[in-house]
């Protein structure tokens, strides 16, 4: 009972960290675009794209620590983030759409 | 097909669940639900696990009346409540680690999107549009993969909390063809590009 407990504990801290990584992985991709699009003279798009994939990286990262903090240190349940998991997926799809008009332009 | 989903489900349930190292463990599940409830939920108390179980023998069983299409709902909260009304709580880790795999496949789509720009700018063909031939299958990659895995997400949630076998992915097999493809076209280019100028 108790490795399960801590199984629990350690499954949370690791989606945690996970939470963690994709927030920074958006904030990488939006310094990729942005100065891609600088160097394709499509400021515009750069900067727009830039500018909401720092709000959402922090968003993600800041709903990763709030889930780390709601769960508990030995968790008997998890809700499932589907919301969540669907506003990250839609922004996924944006920045790719924002990729492709960069590269476009490129 | 359905005795490896049985296998891979036993698999992931054995790896965490010391008293389940048989693959048959979702079939024993399903023919005795208060067992399966004890095996399942190998964290929550005795008295919890009896009480969710009551609620439970009003579920439909069949795998396609209970996996209703949700796209048209995506962005409401009930979604969220849907899913949490659907079935059993499963043991916390598994929905963890369903979500970490979600999350691993959301990142391996930012990093194709992120290669197909790194590509875009940084080769240099003779003919200026053939990078483009590179960058823009991984990109239109990185968004396909994002928005399967979000579904495959959803499917395995489903299944887990309906204590059904999960289905295998399709993704795995598309990331690899994709990168294959992407990079063998990269390779016959550079040489097509070189002989031609």
């Amino acid at each position: 009972m108790a490795q399960a407990r801590l199984d629990a504990g350690s499954a949370r801290e690791r989606t945690a960290l996970s939470w963690t990584r994709s927030a920074l992985n958006i904030a990488a991709t939006g310094v990729l675009i942005a100065r891609f699009g600088f160097t394709a003279h499509f400021d515009a798009v750069g900067v727009a794209s830039a500018g909401a994939m720092a709000v959402i990286a922090l968003v993600t990262w800041r709903h990763g620590r709030s889930l780390y903090r709601d769960r508990g240190i030995a968790p008997t349940r998890a809700v499932p983030q589907a919301r969540a998991l669907v506003l990250l997926t839609a922004t996924t799809c944006l920045i790719a759409i924002a990729a492709l008009i960069v590269t476009v332009a490129l | 097909m359905a005795q490896a989903c049985r296998f891979a489900a036993g698999a992931l349930a054995s790896g965490l669940n010391p008293a389940a190292h048989s693959p048959d463990l979702w079939n024993e599940a399903s023919q005795n639900p208060l067992k399966a409830g004890q095996m399942r939920w190998g964290l929550g108390s005795g008295g919890d696990v009896t009480e969710r179980r009551v609620s439970d023998e009003s579920k439909p069983a069949g795998r396609d009346a209970t996996r209703p299409h949700t796209r048209s709902r995506l962005l409401s909260r009930s979604l969220e409540h849907e899913l949490e009304q659907t079935g059993t709580d499963p043991d916390p880790r598994f929905t963890f680690a369903n979500e970490r795999t979600f999350l691993a496949w959301n990142r391996t789509a930012l990093a194709l999107i992120a290669a197909g720009l790194a590509a875009a700018q940084f080769l240099k063909f003779n003919l200026h549009g053939l990078r483009l031939v590179i960058a823009v299958p991984l990109i239109v990659l990185g968004a396909v993969l994002a928005f399967a895995s979000y579904f495959h997400w959803e499917d395995s949630e489903r299944a887990m909390r309906l204590q059904q076998p999960l289905r295998y992915s399709w993704m795995p097999r598309a990331l690899t063809g994709g990168i294959t493809v992407v990079a063998g076209c990269g390779a016959i280019l550079a040489v097509i590009d070189r002989l031609v100028h």
